[in-house]
């Protein structure tokens, strides 16, 4: 069995070597410090506010949405309209390839008297 | 001035009021905080930043509770948070050392409470090292009796328990205080 080199005795007094202590003080300025460390804070989130409402970085920033928007729209303006027509043909060359013979809504003009 | 009309110069931005908190208070937020991380450089770190969330949120003091309690919150809450962030700080280095991506984060030299006399000084740095093998609760309670000086009443009013309760967590954390410190004569 292992012999505990404190007794409950000494677990005692080590554990009272904290009775009496003294509270520990703040170094010296820290108000001082403290009022920089804030100035520091409220600039630094104030920094992106002033930043963001620069005439020029606004105009920039608008310049972009503009441009991303005309691209993106011109886009979709274009892609739906390829896409249905090449789907269509597709669909009419396969069944003229296997002789089904479907008729799709464009056809019907061809099967009137 | 009364607490109530202090509470509102505060409140109103009064940097003269703010300034006068700082200075009465800076010792009691500043011995809290250094007795549960240990470190007086990190220490100062964490009591600025408690003043600072002090100045930003007193506004939305109810006054429920007196204020030195409302800061020992605040203070205790952020000292935790900060201990919290250490330890998985310390976790990922020793993985990272495991798996030979970087050094293996030393231990901590035991801390000397500025504040303990010559003779003390060896045993209460035994103590100070034990507590930081303590759950929160009983850390807390212990920091607040022990080294704040504070009755179990008012102790149990900052950590929102019954006087009861507050004294089964110290009869624990004295508990787990002589395990661990007989753990480390087995070192």
């Amino acid at each position: 069995m292992k012999k505990n080199k404190f007794t409950p005795d000494e677990l005692d007094r080590i554990l009272d070597s904290l009775n009496g202590m003294k509270p520990a003080e703040m170094p010296v300025f820290f108000h001082t410090r403290l009022m920089a460390a804030m100035d520091a804070k409220h600039e630094s989130a104030t920094g992106f506010w002033k930043l963001v409402t620069k005439p020029s970085v606004s105009l920039i920033t608008l310049s972009l949405l503009v441009v991303l928007n005309i691209a993106s729209v011109s886009y979709f303006l274009h892609q739906p309209a390829q896409t249905a027509s090449s789907a269509v043909s597709g669909l009419q060359s396969f069944a003229e390839e296997y002789g089904l013979g479907t008729n799709t809504i464009f056809s019907t003009e061809k099967m009137k008297p | 001035m009364n607490e109530k009309a202090f509470i509102v110069s505060l409140q109103n931005g009064d940097q003269q009021a703010f300034r006068q908190l700082v200075e009465t208070r800076q010792n009691m937020v500043y011995n809290t905080v250094l007795s549960i991380v240990q470190d007086m450089q990190e220490a100062e770190d964490i009591a600025q930043e408690v003043f600072i969330q002090v100045y930003q949120s007193v506004g939305d003091f109810r006054g429920d509770a007196m204020l030195s309690t409302w800061i020992y919150r605040i203070a205790i809450t952020k000292a935790l948070d900060f201990e919290r962030k250490k330890k998985a700080k310390k976790r990922m280095a020793n993985l990272k050392s495991w798996v030979g991506l970087g050094d293996k984060e030393e231990e901590a030299i035991h801390f000397h409470h500025p504040g303990i006399s010559m003779e003390n000084k060896e045993q209460a740095s035994l103590v100070f090292a034990a507590m930081k093998k303590l759950p929160e609760s009983q850390r807390t309670a212990f920091v607040l009796i022990k080294t704040e000086g504070l009755s179990y009443a008012e102790a149990a009013e900052i950590m929102q328990t019954s006087t009861k309760a507050l004294e089964a967590l110290m009869h624990r954390a004295k508990e787990n205080l002589r395990k661990q410190l007989q753990h480390y004569y087995h070192q």
